[in-house]
């Protein structure tokens, strides 16, 4: 597989890597945006509309993830073809490509710079049925019943059109039913300001980008067309200053295995429904204040491999006691053929053991003698198992 | 063959849902290494305190059984099949109160809900709306059914009077309230004659200042005659009151459950599993669209036998909005020439004139189709478009039926 990095010709703007596939391909556009000059903190003039939304350091980093981690490991089951980056941050840096080890200018997440990037995509989807389409985006959303608008860097740069800057997100997705890609998947790491007053500009939702053609006939093959969203309510929650997001380092631990089953014939694949079981997990883990992740709508929801795996994963094994409260004064052991893999001293939290399959024995003791010592021994499955341990006082 | 007798225990409060989960069989050899063949996939599992099991035939062997009911809640069994029928009662997460059990099983009620109390800002006030009617009204009327609703939502004018009823029972910042039974909700007692005017009934609940609006789908008629309880769970949160409608609707229920959850594959096995009594006699036009709109969210290439259901749920329910909503969109997605189009932006058209839908997925669905001709200039699709998606901004996406709160949803 040879492979190509850098802008080359009207079709490779912004393009961070490709590869030359033979046949249908996957093709990912990421955008990052932290850098706001018109919202508060910015360094241009702060727009009317900045509806309390400041700067963000955490957007860029995700999308630097969610990039990279693409490059390395989303080769099944459709070869990746492309990675198109945009990043907007205070002080820009390049990119790091993660297996030639370039370091590649990125082009910044202008709204115009986002338009031409969003045609490119859908045009690589229109090579075939077979393309596959990946969107991530990350940066500020301002949302409003169903209706999201994400922003990209330049929102608010036109004093009487601020959503000018803005991408009218699900027209976006509605449209792409038209692209020939059937397989269109879509991330959105946004912080949703729920906001009537940004919104409330008639039908102007932000930029539509595509517009329906209806004297065309349907695609004759149905679309799967997952969307996940972070959603976290408000700014304060969702930022991991210099970080990538709970919501994007808990997606890329369900891409890389925690979101597949082997539900169809024994082969591991990460499917949607077992994705979004992933994200509810593992960002409840890490930060239970942030609550429930917002409802995906239920639509496009066709079954679709989103990953296949070579191997099983190793299962995330979630070890609590019941009733919960003893959980904090526990002290958690795990045991295969008798010999100790892992322990944990009392804390907080549910104790989280990354195990591959097998059996295995939980022992959870109490130095402080307020429960009983309890064991059971169980069978981990990956990709996630909560373990119970029922304890008596 | 070795059968294994399956159900969840869980609490109802004396209800059993035969259909009330969706579980994975997988299956391992003597060894402990899987053994896919052996697997039954997508069966439908009974959940109650005293529910009869479901039989599933399996090979002899090892299995690992996992259980995902509408809640969100995931729960696994491990099983010797051996001669022996071998009895698998899945434990999962109770109810914190026994009167909130049916509301934790659809995802009502946070899986660990602590029952904190509400905000203390004083009890809200529920009352029950009669008094819209449909208002049909021209191609370029003035939207008075959507317009009432905003009005109402955004406190633009006064509201209706409303009569206020009493909850069946509750704690602080919880109110149960009942259609049926113990209720203190009636629906009306004669149904309106056929083509004569509809009346849309609305919930309304009232917090200081916070107001939330659900139209209310009763009565709920069931297949074995009769109407459904539907409860009506209002809870008064920090950011205002949010009311949760659940027709205790044993086949139905956990599909709405799985819907709004956004877990469309097992809802699309539940109904799969219910389709005939969803569509055959379609006794309940409220429980037909709910199957309509996982059908239509999960279809697949070649997956069309119940096309006509949905043209049969448009035509024969003339009030119904969520009815036309699903027939334009799978018009405009199979359109295949312009009398397609055509038909699909009557159906949408249509969906307006009958008013909110029943399902928040109908209005978000209703939203995209205006959405697709307002987009080509059409104008008349463009003033429908600017009422509806100004009602659907205050939709809350998290509720199964079409809840609209002041503020944003």
């Amino acid at each position: 597989m040879i492979v190509l990095i850098g802008g080359f010709g009207p079709m490779s703007e912004f393009l961070v890597h490709e590869a030359q596939v033979d046949g249908p391909a996957a093709h990912v556009l990421v955008v990052g945006v932290g850098n706001y000059p018109h919202l508060l903190g910015g360094s241009g003039p702060i727009s009317a509309k900045h509806g309390g939304m400041g700067q963000l350091t955490s957007c860029p980093e995700s999308a630097r993830a969610f990039a990279a981690w693409a490059i390395a490991e989303l080769d099944t089951p459709v070869p990746l073809g492309s990675v198109t980056l945009l990043l907007s941050e205070a002080d820009p840096s390049p990119f790091l490509h993660p297996t030639t080890g370039a370091r590649l200018a990125v082009a910044p997440a202008t709204a115009d710079n986002v338009e031409t990037a969003l045609s490119q995509w859908r045009a690589r989807g229109d090579a075939g049925a077979g393309e596959r389409l990946v969107l991530f985006f990350s940066g500020h959303g301002i949302a409003a019943g169903a209706d999201l608008t994400l922003l990209a860097e330049d929102y608010g740069a036109k004093p009487h059109n601020a959503l000018d800057g803005a991408v009218d997100f699900r027209n976006v997705v509605a449209a792409m039913d038209q692209c020939l890609a059937r397989e269109q998947l879509y991330f959105v790491d946004a912080c949703r300001v729920g906001s009537l007053a940004l919104l409330s500009a008639g039908s102007n939702n932000g930029r539509p980008i595509f517009q329906q053609d209806l004297l065309a006939p349907a695609q004759p093959q149905m679309r799967r067309a997952p969307v996940f969203y972070a959603a976290l309510p408000g700014t304060s929650a969702y930022g991991i200053p210099g970080r990538p997001s709970v919501f994007t380092r808990a997606l890329l631990a369900g891409l890389q295995g925690y979101g597949a089953d082997d539900f169809d014939g024994g082969d591991w694949q990460v499917t949607p429904s077992r994705l979004q079981d992933a994200l509810e997990v593992l960002m409840a883990l890490e930060a239970p204040e942030l609550g429930r992740l917002p409802v995906p709508a239920a639509e496009h929801h066709g079954r679709v491999v989103i990953r296949a795996l070579a191997e099983a994963p190793d299962g995330l094994t979630i070890v609590e006691c019941d009733p919960r409260e003893a959980t904090e004064a526990a002290s958690f052991a795990c045991f295969e053929n008798d010999l100790e893999r892992a322990r944990r001293g009392p804390a907080k939290r549910a104790w989280t053991v990354p195990l591959p399959e097998g059996r295995y024995r939980f022992v959870a003791e109490f130095a402080d003698g307020s429960f009983r010592r309890e064991e059971v021994e169980r069978r981990v499955h990956p990709p996630l198992m909560r373990i119970p341990l029922r304890v008596r006082p | 063959m070795s059968e294994l007798l399956l159900r969840v225990d869980k609490y109802l409060d004396g209800a059993e849902v035969p259909h009330g989960a969706v579980a994975q069989v997988l299956a391992f050899d003597s060894r402990g290494g899987r053994s896919p063949a052996a697997d039954v996939r997508d069966v439908v599992v009974p959940v109650g305190g005293n529910v009869a099991p479901a039989s599933i035939p399996v090979e002899p062997g090892d299995y690992l059984i996992e259980v995902l009911l509408p809640n969100g809640e995931r729960t696994s069994a491990e099983v010797r099949a051996g001669e022996a029928p071998v009895s698998v009662d899945l434990a999962v997460t109770h109810s914190p109160r026994e009167w909130l059990s049916w509301q934790h099983l659809v995802g009502g009620v946070p899986l660990r809900e602590n029952m904190r109390p509400g905000r203390g800002a004083g009890p809200v006030r529920l009352e029950w709306l009669e008094g819209l009617p449909r208002g049909r009204v021209g191609l370029a009327g003035p939207g008075y059914p959507w317009r009432a609703v905003l009005a109402i939502v955004t406190g633009a004018e006064p509201a209706p009077e409303g009569l206020a009823v009493a909850p069946l029972t509750g704690e602080s910042g919880w109110q149960l309230y009942r259609f049926g039974a113990a209720g203190a909700l009636k629906w009306l007692d004669q149904e309106p004659e056929p083509g004569g005017p509809m009346r849309r009934r609305y919930l309304v609940a009232r917090s200081g200042a916070d107001v939330s609006l659900v139209p209310v789908p009763v009565p709920w008629p069931i297949t074995s005659g009769g109407a459904a309880v539907v409860d009506v769970l209002v809870r008064d949160q920090p950011d205002g009151a949010r009311i949760l409608i659940s027709p205790m609707d044993q086949y139905i229920a956990p599909v709405i459950g799985f819907l709004s959850a956004g877990s469309a594959q097992p809802a699309r096995v539940l109904v799969d599993h219910a389709r005939s009594r969803l569509f055959e006699k379609m006794v309940n036009p409220f429980a037909a669209a709910a199957g309509g709109y996982v059908l239509l969210a999960t279809e697949e290439t070649g997956d069309t036998a119940w096309h006509p259901l949905i043209a049969n749920l448009a035509a024969r329910f003339d009030w119904l909005p969520d009815g036309a909503v699903l027939q334009g969109r799978l018009l405009l997605r199979h359109r295949s020439g312009s009398a397609d189009v055509h038909a699909a932006r009557d159906s949408f058209m249509e969906a307006y004139r009958r008013g909110l839908p029943f399902y928040t997925l109908g209005l978000q669905w209703l939203v995209d189709g205006l959405r697709t001709f307002a987009g080509t200039g059409d104008e008349e699709a463009g003033r429908m478009l600017a009422t509806v998606q100004e009602v659907a901004w205050h939709a809350d996406l998290a509720q199964p039926f079409a809840t609209l709160r002041s503020g944003t949803g």
